[in-house]
């Protein structure tokens, strides 16, 4: 039975949803499933733009066959090789001999690699390029580390559809609902597509922002990611959400705690600290349990907020490994720029604490960390208390005046952002028209 | 011999930076003279007056007693010293285990309270790693003990070498007698000194180039100091051959 939905005139989804899969990349649980999309572009030739997982090719073959009918497939455009897209590849040529292949230089090299014969059948493209499928002509840029090396973005200069690869995806099944406008996303969507972003592409930010500024330069009208809704209405609103990630901007000024305890002690002095927080004002908290919460929510929650207070017992001399495992994640997912405080706990030698501040120093980029520390003891006492309350009293400090830093902050980066673009478009016009526009801003 | 002893001036001492000046002026009446024209000199007011069982948690100044004092019927010395210096009562954690001088909440260390106010008087106390963590954040820290060697030497800003049960009636008449008052232009060492809110961290973006072919960063702090662009035209990513050129800033805005 087919599944498939219209995207605009001459395309359509031909993707599928994937309930089953527990972790996606055999790491991040997806307990709301995700979606692969597909795309097929029925012009005077017929275009598939990538594939989808191995797992449920079945039900993609038969929407493919769907829209398809009779008509042959004249291109397979591959923007992306990780085979959560490219597995079907090998299928697809299997049924469609008569299918060419259009990639660039590297995402043939790793179809050799992956076992895929595509040789006699290949149109090397590079960044620039373009191709003409009757009414429609794409062209090609390069997504170098977006999150591959091999990456690449197809943008449709007919009807302004950009087939972003894993750019502007998420984790979470479709359900039918296909577009932005059709779902509800800052309310159901937004921490899964955090989630993904952050735990796939998260290290990867002086790339996403590389493509970002090449993406302003194209007048896009809709983003076809490789996975969750496609974009039609609120372009801004995911654009500006890529950015801040990219840039390594907290969304919310807010705190995190997550805390590390083996026997309760260290979670109350977490829940006290919540507390106190909320009592001085500060509500925008979250307290996670860092053994019962996979690290990929707490990645997610760490990019979101600006401030991450650490509570951890001390652990045979050492960190506590799970606490040390998601401070692993945050150092190769390259977080930077947060702000953090430090809750210790031991019972013979107290450790964890210059520990954990140590590891930020040395691994997490242009981080500081709150003067005040909680040592406490096996349990919390009476000197506790007085740490407690001047540790709530600087991360309260810290948040008013990490508030003023940020609007500064980001009214800088937006004025710095409109003079490149205002440079990139004066090296666009001819001499004529840079004269023209020198002299309309002088009579101003 | 003497070792000078200039007076300090107001400054943020950390448990890393203490004085560790051992007062060593002859007979232990100099040596207590020398330590409260020290302390005076450094801004302590001793007719200040304080309750001796105020919380120590909270205390600006504390007279502490180690298993140096032997037995408890020696702890009127203490109290009458606390008393002079307007201190609160305090005591090691062998001194409330073994020999109960003090309840529980006074004991400070790791365990047990800590002590965060500006001058802790510790009297036959060893120093032991727990211990100093008790007092990590005290900000004038005087040692009174007869083992030359002990570790509180090491982590005191003034100490006297000698048994505590000679030099502490000393010390209490001393602060009894009629003193000269602080000099009212150094700044009194009353308030606890504030702290910078934050700890400044070593990694950063700044200098640091990432490779489109495969993510391999260059750090210059891994590689000698040596900027990226002092590297030589020919260098190409260590991991996957990327020519120099085609690297990019690690640095993001804002």
């Amino acid at each position: 039975m087919h599944c498939v939905r219209k995207v605009t005139e001459d395309l359509y989804w031909v993707g599928a949803n994937d309930y089953r899969t527990e972790l996606f990349e055999n790491i991040h649980p997806i307990p709301e499933g995700v979606s692969y999309n597909s795309y097929l572009l029925l012009d005077e030739k017929t275009v598939l733009f990538d594939c989808v997982d191995w797992g449920v090719c079945r039900t993609f073959l038969e929407n493919l066959e769907y829209v398809l009918k009779d008509r042959p497939l004249d291109y397979l455009l591959i923007n992306h090789m990780e085979p959560d897209h490219a597995a079907s590849i090998a299928e697809v040529l299997l049924r469609h001999p008569e299918t060419t292949v259009i990639s660039n230089e590297k995402a043939f090299l790793f179809m050799r690699q992956f076992g895929f014969d595509v040789e006699g059948r290949m149109d090397t493209v590079k960044e620039g390029d373009t191709r003409c499928f009757g009414k429609h002509t794409v062209t090609f840029l390069l997504a170098e580390m977006v999150h591959w090396p091999e990456a690449m973005v197809t943008f449709d200069t007919t009807n302004g559809v950009l087939f972003s690869a894993d750019a502007f995806g998420s984790f979470g099944n479709l359900g039918g609902r296909l577009f932005d406008d059709e779902v509800d996303f800052d309310r159901d969507w937004i921490d899964n597509a955090r989630r993904y972003f952050t735990n796939i592409v998260g290290k990867y930010g002086p790339f996403v922002q590389k493509l970002l500024a090449k993406a302003k330069t194209a007048p896009i009208k809709m983003f076809c990611p490789l996975h969750g809704p496609v974009w039609r209405t609120n372009l801004g609103y995911y654009i500006d959400k890529h950015d801040k990630w990219s840039r390594y901007i907290p969304e919310e000024n807010g705190v995190m705690i997550v805390y590390a305890s083996m026997y309760g002690n260290t979670e109350s002095a977490a829940q006290a600290l919540a507390s106190r927080l909320c009592d001085k004002g500060i509500t925008n908290v979250r307290v996670y349990d860092v053994s019962k919460t996979h690290a990929s929510y707490l990645v997610a929650e760490a990019f979101k907020y600006s401030h991450i207070i650490l509570a951890s017992v001390t652990y045979n001399l050492n960190i506590y490994p799970v606490m040390e495992d998601f401070l692993h994640h945050l150092k190769v997912l390259n977080l930077s720029k947060r702000v953090f405080g430090i809750i210790e706990n031991g019972s013979w030698a107290i450790k964890s604490g210059t520990l954990m501040e140590k590891y930020i120093d040395e691994n997490l980029k242009d981080c500081r960390i709150i003067n005040s520390r909680v040592t406490i003891n096996s349990s919390g006492n009476r000197s506790n208390e007085i740490e407690m309350d001047e540790l709530a009293d600087a991360i309260v400090k810290s948040v008013e005046e990490e508030a003023k830093l940020l609007e500064a902050g980001e009214k800088a980066v937006a004025e710095a952002q409109a003079a490149a673009e205002q440079k990139a478009a004066l090296k666009k016009m001819s001499a004529k028209e840079r004269m023209a526009l020198r002299m309309k801003q002088r009579q101003k | 011999m003497g070792v000078t002893i200039t007076n300090e001036p107001f400054r943020i001492r950390g448990k890393d930076e203490r004085l560790k000046v051992i007062i060593q002026e002859g007979s232990n009446e100099a040596n207590v003279n020398k330590l409260v024209e020290v302390l005076i000199g450094d801004g302590f007011d001793f007719s200040l007056e304080a309750d001796m069982m105020g919380p120590v948690e909270e205390a600006e100044r504390a007279v502490s007693v180690g298993m140096g004092i032997i037995l408890k019927s020696n702890m009127p010395m203490i109290e009458e010293l606390a008393k002079s210096a307007g201190a609160v009562l305090a005591c090691s954690r062998p001194a409330y285990e073994r020999i109960q001088v003090l309840p529980r909440e006074r004991f400070v260390g790791m365990s047990g309270v800590k002590f965060t106010g500006t001058l802790y008087f510790a009297c036959g106390i060893s120093g032991a790693p727990q211990h100093l963590r008790g007092i990590s954040k005290a900000h004038t820290v005087v040692a009174i003990n007869k083992n030359p060697d002990a570790p509180i030497f090491k982590n005191c800003d003034y100490g006297i070498v000698g048994d505590m049960n000679e030099i502490i009636p000393l010390l209490t008449a001393k602060l009894n007698s009629d003193l000269p008052k602080p000099d009212p232009n150094a700044k009194p060492v009353q308030v606890k000194p504030e702290e910078p809110l934050y700890k400044e961290t070593k990694a950063t973006a700044r200098g640091r180039y990432v490779c489109p072919g495969c993510g391999y960063e260059y750090d210059p702090d891994k590689e000698n100091q040596t900027a990226f662009k002092d590297l030589p035209d020919s260098w190409a990513c260590p991991e996957c051959g990327v020519p120099k050129k085609d690297m990019i800033s690690a640095v993001t805005l804002g």
